[in-house]
């Protein structure tokens, strides 16, 4: 007995060794994929199937002993059918079939079974019939034992060696009873008769060590591909982790576009990360930032010399140079240290608009996780400069369309305030020279006017500019009130919000009113929203004409933009009786005015 | 003396307007109106000289007003504007004058030297829009503007002009004339004009005259005069 254990450690250990090399290769990774494709699993059958004929042959062979437990010698002149005919074999055969339907699934297991138990099968001797069957057992049993944890979400357990030598420990166990109740020295099959003492004879040889032997190679096997599996994920993990930094560290930087400063910051960070020997960034004209040591000579604001670098940027193609086959030539220095470079051209909108460049130095090889690291951050700044583009024409179209919004108000406005105050002053010069005034903080406020927000408060200082000008104008055909909740004033509001409201009010509401018009605005709040209203007293609003819109629609896009769609302008009107614009904003306070408050 | 009316929906615009004008002695302002309602009736009724017009005015601007005086009165036109490059354009290729606001004072004495020595014309007819989008009207002191598509019809007495729509009658200081030609209602009375699309049935007497029912059950006459082009307009004469 502890010559088959020590036979069958000894064929363990070599089919171990076999797999540990296989797993150095990428033949093994289909292993460590929890998905099977068919591929994988015509890889399978064929690896096990092999295993489970190798193991079968290379088993020790046991000759058949007689009821004295002597062994019966085999005639020298027998043939070697006869030969095999009274022999039995202990064999580490149906671990091949176990691993192989743990990880291919029932019609692997079934294949695997069924060409290892052919195989036994056709080398013969008593307990043939039994054996075969066994291992076809095995291979099935641990097929669809996979395939039920797989339904049942449980796939990790197949990658638990405990799982797959208990597995085969019953699978051995039962095999060892098939044989005890099957088998016959004659090689007759006669079930469900008490067994020969040559099987238990026989059994009582075997069974330990192959139970035991065959439970723990399995067990040791899935440990092995376990292990493989961890160190891929690992290096897998550090890849995108390593990515996920360089990304989360240069996210922002490129919210302006490339200058000499950004692009130095975002060298840094990409040579910290990698570690690699340099990282050169140039435009499409010349260099823009150079980090690394040794690359000092790749002098920002020199022009682009490298033949492979115009390559890359009027070709838009990534360009390897490995430092072996062809080897890095500088164009600056004669002394410049670095053998291979990565050139990735970055674009926005397909359009080639700087270069990364990655340099490793001449005695070290160009790590291919760096090249493929490399490719990524290339891909990711490419988005980022896109993204960066959209949002400058962002801004740009937001500023366009304020300057639209004032100027649609100042030529008019202007000429007829001038007009009115020439006519005050005739009859009263004080109020004339008020009024002079009023028009000049008016006028000031708006050229001093950008996109960002401002306090109500502010707001509501050029709305008195404009509204006491108006009045003067207008006169008694106009009136307004002001209802405003005086705590909200120091809340912040998306400049010229309030006044092309009002402005439209007076526009297209009360004066063209044939009666006395009135205005009324209000500012209130109601839970997390304050809520500005124009109400006018004319209700000659019409959502069809497009041209009196504008200015509310660009007031309505740009706190949309700015806060999100849950807030704008919301317009209520009743013909002849009142139209009823309600900006809604969320409540924010601005910092420095609470500060003030304090 | 040149009788002068000055419409312009600025108290303040006006009053300087009647400041500037006290200077010269020829002049005399027989009325300030705020918009082209208002206007109408004083036109109808003095029947000024000269007219300093705003162009920006509620509901009827002074180009619509244009169209609503009447073409056989002969009267000059100044219009006064603060910033209106499209209404610039128009009056440099027309002989009406203009004046920009704020008003210089030389330029207003080149204005009315130029009206002192030519006399009236009603050129600036060319500058009139040919249909009118709104009547100004009244219904005691409120001023109302009425579609011409709202009206029913409309019908002259001793009293002045009225306007039937659906849910009123109102006052007008237009006459019929300008209404029959500036707007899509026809004639078929003397004194009354029918919007055509207000028709349900017309009634043909052995007199030859008839009787228009309305959509909303109201009569209006027909004369023997204006039976035929009326049936023809509407298509039963063969």
């Amino acid at each position: 007995m502890l010559e088959i254990f020590i036979t069958l450690i000894q064929h363990m250990g070599l089919f171990l060794i076999i797999a540990y090399l296989a797993s150095k290769t990428p033949i093994f990774k289909p292993f460590i994929e929890q998905s099977t494709r068919l591929p994988h699993k015509i890889l399978f059958c064929i690896f096990f199937s092999i295993f489970c004929i190798l193991a079968t042959e290379l088993g020790n062979r046991i000759p058949l002993k007689d009821q004295l437990g002597e062994t019966q010698f085999i005639s020298e002149n027998a043939n070697s059918k006869n030969n095999n005919e009274n022999i039995a074999i202990a064999n580490t055969r149906d671990m091949g079939a176990i691993v192989g339907g743990l990880l291919g699934g029932p019609i692997v297991g079934f294949f695997i079974g069924l060409v290892g138990g052919i195989h036994r099968y056709a080398i013969g001797g008593w307990t043939a019939i039994p054996c075969a069957f066994n291992t076809l057992l095995a291979g099935c049993v641990a097929g669809l034992f996979s395939y039920y944890l797989r339904r049942a979400h449980r796939s990790d357990l197949i990658f638990s060696p405990l799982v797959a030598g208990g597995l085969t420990f019953c699978l051995q166990c039962i095999g060892k009873l098939v044989v005890l109740f099957a088998a016959r020295p004659s090689g007759d099959i006669v079930l469900f008769a008490p067994p020969s003492e040559e099987t238990i004879n026989l059994l009582k040889e075997i069974t330990l060590p192959m139970v035991f032997i065959n439970s723990f190679g399995s067990a040791i096997f899935i440990s092995l591909i376990v292990d493989r599996k961890r160190e891929y994920d690992k290096l897998a993990s550090n890849l995108s982790s390593q990515a996920l930094r360089i990304a989360e560290r240069s996210v922002g930087i490129l919210t302006k576009s490339m200058t000499t400063k950004t692009g130095e910051m975002l060298a840094k960070i990409i040579q910290e990360e990698t570690d690699i020997g340099a990282v050169v960034i140039t435009d499409t004209e010349k260099i823009i930032a150079t980090i690394g040591k040794g690359a000092e000579h790749h002098e920002p604001g020199l022009k682009i010399a490298s033949e492979e670098v115009e390559c890359a940027i009027s070709q838009n193609k990534v360009i390897f140079i490995n430092g072996v086959e062809i080897q890095y030539d500088c164009p600056y220095s004669n002394d410049c240290p670095f053998g291979s470079c990565l050139i990735i051209p970055l674009h926005e909108n397909q359009k080639v608009v700087a270069t990364l460049l990655l340099f490793e130095n001449k005695n070290k090889l160009f790590l291919n996780i760096n090249r493929s690291l490399g490719e990524g951050i290339a891909r990711l700044l490419s988005n980022q400069l896109l993204n960066n583009r959209y949002n400058q024409q962002q801004t740009l179209l937001v500023q366009s369309e304020l300057k639209l919004l004032q100027a649609q108000v100042n030529p008019h406005f202007l000429f007829n305030a001038l007009n009115t105050i020439s006519a005050v002053m005739r009859k009263n010069g004080d109020s004339a020279r008020d009024l002079l005034l009023h028009l000049s903080s008016f006028m000031r406020k708006n050229l001093k006017r950008d996109s960002s927000a401002t306090s109500l408060s502010e707001e509501l200082e050029q709305l008195d500019s404009y509204l006491v000008i108006e009045k003067a104008r207008y006169g008694d055909n106009l009136d307004i009130v002001i209802d405003i909740d005086k705590s909200l004033t120091a809340c912040e509001i998306p400049s010229f919000t309030l006044l092309p409201i009002v402005e439209n009010a007076i526009k297209h509401g009360t004066s063209q009113s044939l009666n006395k018009g009135q205005i009324i605005i209000g500012l209130f709040q109601k839970k997390e929203c304050i809520y500005l209203t124009v109400e006018d007293n004319a209700g000659l609003y019409q959502s069809t004409n497009d041209s009196k819109g504008l200015g509310i629609n660009i007031v309505n896009k740009r706190i949309q933009n700015e806060y999100g769609e849950r807030y704008g302008v919301d317009i209520a009107y009743k013909a002849k009786l009142f139209t009823r614009v309600t900006i809604t904003l969320p409540l924010v306070r601005q910092e420095h005015d609470q500060y003030i408050n304090c | 003396m040149i009788s002068t009316l000055i419409v312009d929906d600025e108290q303040s615009a006006r009053e300087e307007l009647t400041e500037l004008l006290k200077k010269h002695q020829d002049i005399s302002v027989v009325g300030q109106c705020a918009n082209a309602v208002d206007a109408m009736e004083v036109i109808v009724k003095l029947k000024p000289d000269l007219i300093f017009l705003d162009i920006e005015m509620p509901r009827i601007s002074g180009m619509e007003m244009l169209a609503m005086i009447d073409p056989d009165y002969a009267v000059d036109i100044v219009f006064v504007t603060a910033y209106d490059n499209f209404a610039l354009e128009a009056f440099e290729k027309n002989v009406a004058d203009y004046v920009l606001k704020p008003i210089e004072e030389q330029r207003l004495d080149l204005c009315l030297d130029k009206i002192r020595r030519h006399s009236k014309s009603n050129e600036f007819s060319k500058l009139a829009p040919s249909k009118l989008k709104h009547l100004p009207c009244f219904s005691g002191k409120i001023l109302k503007v009425v579609a011409p598509n709202d009206v029913d019809y409309v019908y002259s007495d001793l009293s002045g002009i009225h306007i039937v729509t659906a849910d009123e009658v109102v006052h007008s200081h237009l006459s019929l004339k300008i209404m029959e030609e500036k707007t899509d209602l026809i004639r078929c009375h003397r004194q009354y004009l029918i919007n055509p699309n207000s028709i349900a049935e017309i009634d043909v007497f052995d007199a030859g005259n008839g009787e228009i029912t309305t959509q909303r059950q109201k009569k209006v006459p027909i004369s023997r005069r204006y039976l035929r082009p009326l049936k023809e307009f509407l298509g039963f004469v063969s």
